[in-house]
């Protein structure tokens, strides 16, 4: 296992990829969103993973949005990890590469999954293949089985990473299922970071033993998970649950109109502007984001979503 | 030095229903082919019948804000239904998703612009006029066309580049219009879920996040995307017309917010870094733009004097002294209202003359032109009438 001091504790955003009206990428607005998540008091973002519409951009898209991050994560003291995943293991390790040239500081990949994987040594093979393009940065598997639809228990998927993975370090875990998650938590001694990915489950997650979380609702509403994680630490376990069900409230209320076109709407509220979800996902029209300002308001949104 | 607000405030009131509504109306009324022309020379002989949507928009909005607050004059009404009936026919693209710029008297269209002011202009129109009426479409109409509006100017990369890109920059402008544009429908619609409000709040922060420049006592018109100062001609050029507007529509924001001190502290700044920066030492009035870095200005006609950074700057220190009660800005209020009056002013046909020399000689005796309409200068008398207490605030007639 490699030695690192990276964490992926607290709050870390996945950050969304900026666009522009024609769906085209925008990495000139990279500046103003590190700005704004600095400004909040994020740490680290996890870039191009789902969030960052990955899955539906170019190489030299995603290359472009990480130079972006190399210069705006200097200048406002910002570290980002790379997700490099994707069908392609080729673009996966030159992404990886490009990673060490941009100063990140970890590589992520999730599983192929238009063809899967059919075993746990084939899906680390595939890993190990991208993790290989940076072997100096600490690598995370990002399991999210709901949307790979490969689903391996993660700790078998540890064991295979270990032996073949000299980078490996932990697990991007955006799986809701608690009993994995402790298992994953206590490997061998707890020596793997995993980091928490449903941000709806963030509370159980904590009371499982979790160090912190990968989400992009950290994005838009960081000042309520940081509040959270106060409480929780604090022992004040019903205020804890009380911002919890805020949290799933606002999630519902945006997935209900298109959750990444709403999200990327929200970040302009709050003065970052991302522009448009990419196809296939939708950007919704003035009159469903009135709507949805209309129903964030009447859960306080407005109140408890940022640090003002 | 003492200012008698109250005069002052008689004073306007009575320059706007005596001398400026009567310059413009009715001659402005297009009875065959509806819709307003709005280019005068000074004793009002039309010098150009091709229409602005903006001033379609704009005059429309001021004959119902007039309307609505002090007298329910019904040929002010039918007006501004002219104007409005004028763009809603002619004024609209046959997509029917944005509007044109300029058009002939009888809407043939001529220039659509890549920016999208007369759609909001339009917006704020509809939006006092389903104050009037109460008409559920103009509500519809107003808030289509403020969509428009915020997606053109605030989605990244759709308004068609003028450059090439490879300076990118932020623009207050569109921050600035976004703020009044978002009262103005919050006037008639309500906040509709805090929409309003929201965007106002996105660019307040945006102004002190990248517009406002302590360092050098100055507002920054166009600036890089973190904020610096981008040290080219264009980007460098500043109106300090524009700052003093931006600033009052902060005050005017404040006064809903009980008086937010750190919107008043901001848009005192506005104001008062670009009094400093403005006003002509040498003949008085205010340039019309200066340089940032205190450099040689480009634009040839920096040294004259327009007609609507004056009238920003009667509203803006009028309003400063409301609020702050601070003696300055009576002072600097009498002194831009003695120098516009005796320059700008046409005592023999009415209206201010649009454009003056440095001197404050007029360069031409034009009263209207595409930019110059019953705009400024009547939202100028309205303002300061409305602040110093002589006019009424609008009332809606049909609430929602």
């Amino acid at each position: 296992m490699m030695q690192t001091t990276l964490k992926l504790h607290g709050l870390v955003a996945a950050t969304h990829t900026p666009m522009k009206a024609d769906g085209t990428c925008n990495p000139d607005a990279v500046d103003t969103q590190a700005q704004f998540l600095a400004s909040q008091g994020i740490k680290i973002t996890f870039i191009t993973g789902s969030t960052g519409e990955s899955a539906h951009m170019q190489l030299t898209e995603r290359k472009e949005n990480m130079a972006a991050w190399a210069e705006a994560g200097r200048k406002h003291g910002i570290q980002f990890v790379v997700h490099t995943g994707g069908n392609s293991v080729a673009d996966g390790r030159e992404l990886a590469q490009y990673a060490v040239e941009c100063g990140a500081v970890g590589t992520a990949s999730n599983s192929p999954c238009y063809f899967k994987p059919g075993s746990i040594d084939s899906l680390v093979d595939c890993l190990a293949y991208e993790a290989a393009g940076a072997p100096e940065l600490p690598y995370y598997f990002y399991d999210i089985p709901a949307l790979t639809h490969v689903a391996f228990n993660p700790c078998k998927v540890i064991a295979a990473c270990a032996a073949k993975i000299s980078n490996f370090c932990g697990v991007k875990f955006t799986n809701p299922d608690l009993a994995l998650y402790i298992e994953a938590l206590n490997y061998e001694g707890g020596k793997y970071d995993i980091p928490w990915g449903v941000d709806e489950w963030f509370l159980a997650a904590l009371a499982t033993g979790a160090k912190g979380g990968v989400g992009s609702s950290f994005n838009y509403a960081p000042k309520l998970y940081q509040d959270m994680i106060r409480a929780f630490q604090a022992g004040d376990i019903a205020e804890a649950r009380h911002l919890q069900q805020l949290s799933v409230k606002m999630i519902n209320i945006i997935a209900a109109k298109g959750y990444m076109g709403c999200c990327k709407a929200i970040m302009g509220w709050w003065g970052v502007d991302l522009g448009p979800a990419r196809l296939p996902m939708g950007t919704p029209d003035v009159a469903t984001l009135t709507q949805l300002k209309d129903e964030l308001k009447a859960i306080g949104f407005f109140d408890w979503a940022i640090n003002k | 030095m003492a200012i008698d607000t109250h005069k002052l405030g008689l004073f306007y009131k009575e320059k706007l229903l005596n001398e400026v509504i009567p310059f413009w109306f009715p001659r402005a009324v297009d009875e065959k082919h509806g819709g307003l022309y709005h280019c005068f020379d000074a004793d009002g002989t039309m010098v150009d019948s091709d229409k602005s949507v903006w001033a379609q928009g704009r005059m429309a909005w001021m004959l119902l804000t007039c309307y609505l607050s002090i007298e329910q004059n019904p040929d002010w009404l039918r007006w501004a239904e002219s104007a409005l009936s004028f763009i809603e026919d002619k004024c609209v693209t046959p997509e029917g998703d944005r509007m044109y710029f300029s058009v002939t008297e009888d809407g043939t269209p001529l220039r659509l612009r890549r920016y999208a002011y007369s759609e909001c202009f339009a917006a704020i129109a509809w939006a006092a006029h389903f104050g009037a009426t109460g008409d559920p479409r103009s509500a519809e109409r107003a808030r289509h066309w403020f969509g428009v509006y915020a997606d053109i100017f605030f989605t990244p990369g759709k308004m068609l580049p003028k450059t090439t890109g490879k300076r990118p920059a932020e623009n207050l402008g569109c921050r600035m219009i976004m703020m009044v544009t978002c009262q103005e429908l919050r006037k008639y619609l309500g906040d509709e879920g805090g929409v309003y409000t929201a965007w106002i709040d996105r660019c307040f922060a945006d102004i002190q996040r990248l517009f406002l420049h302590e360092e050098i006592r100055a507002v920054v018109e166009n600036v890089a995307l973190d904020g610096s100062v981008i040290d080219h001609f264009d980007e460098r050029t500043q109106n300090p017309g524009h700052a003093i507007e931006g600033g009052w529509f902060l005050l005017e924001e404040s006064r809903r917010r009980n008086g937010d001190p750190k919107m008043v502290e901001v848009a005192c700044k506005m104001i008062d870094w670009a009094l400093e920066r403005g006003w002509d030492e040498k003949y008085g009035g205010l340039l019309y733009y200066t340089d940032v870095y205190h450099k040689p200005v480009q634009e040839y006609w920096h040294n004259m004097k327009f007609w609507w950074p004056h009238d920003e700057a009667l509203i803006g220190t009028c309003l400063a002294y409301v609020t702050t009660g601070e003696q300055k800005y009576a002072e600097w209020h009498q002194r831009i209202h003695d120098w516009a009056f005796s320059h700008l002013q046409d005592d023999e046909h009415g209206e201010w003359f649009g454009y003056c020399e440095r001197d404050g000689s007029p360069a031409n005796g034009l009263k209207g032109s595409l930019w110059k309409s019953f705009f400024h200068h009547p939202r100028a008398l309205w303002h300061c009438a409305h602040y110093f207490g002589a006019v009424p605030a609008v009332a809606p007639i049909h609430s929602k």
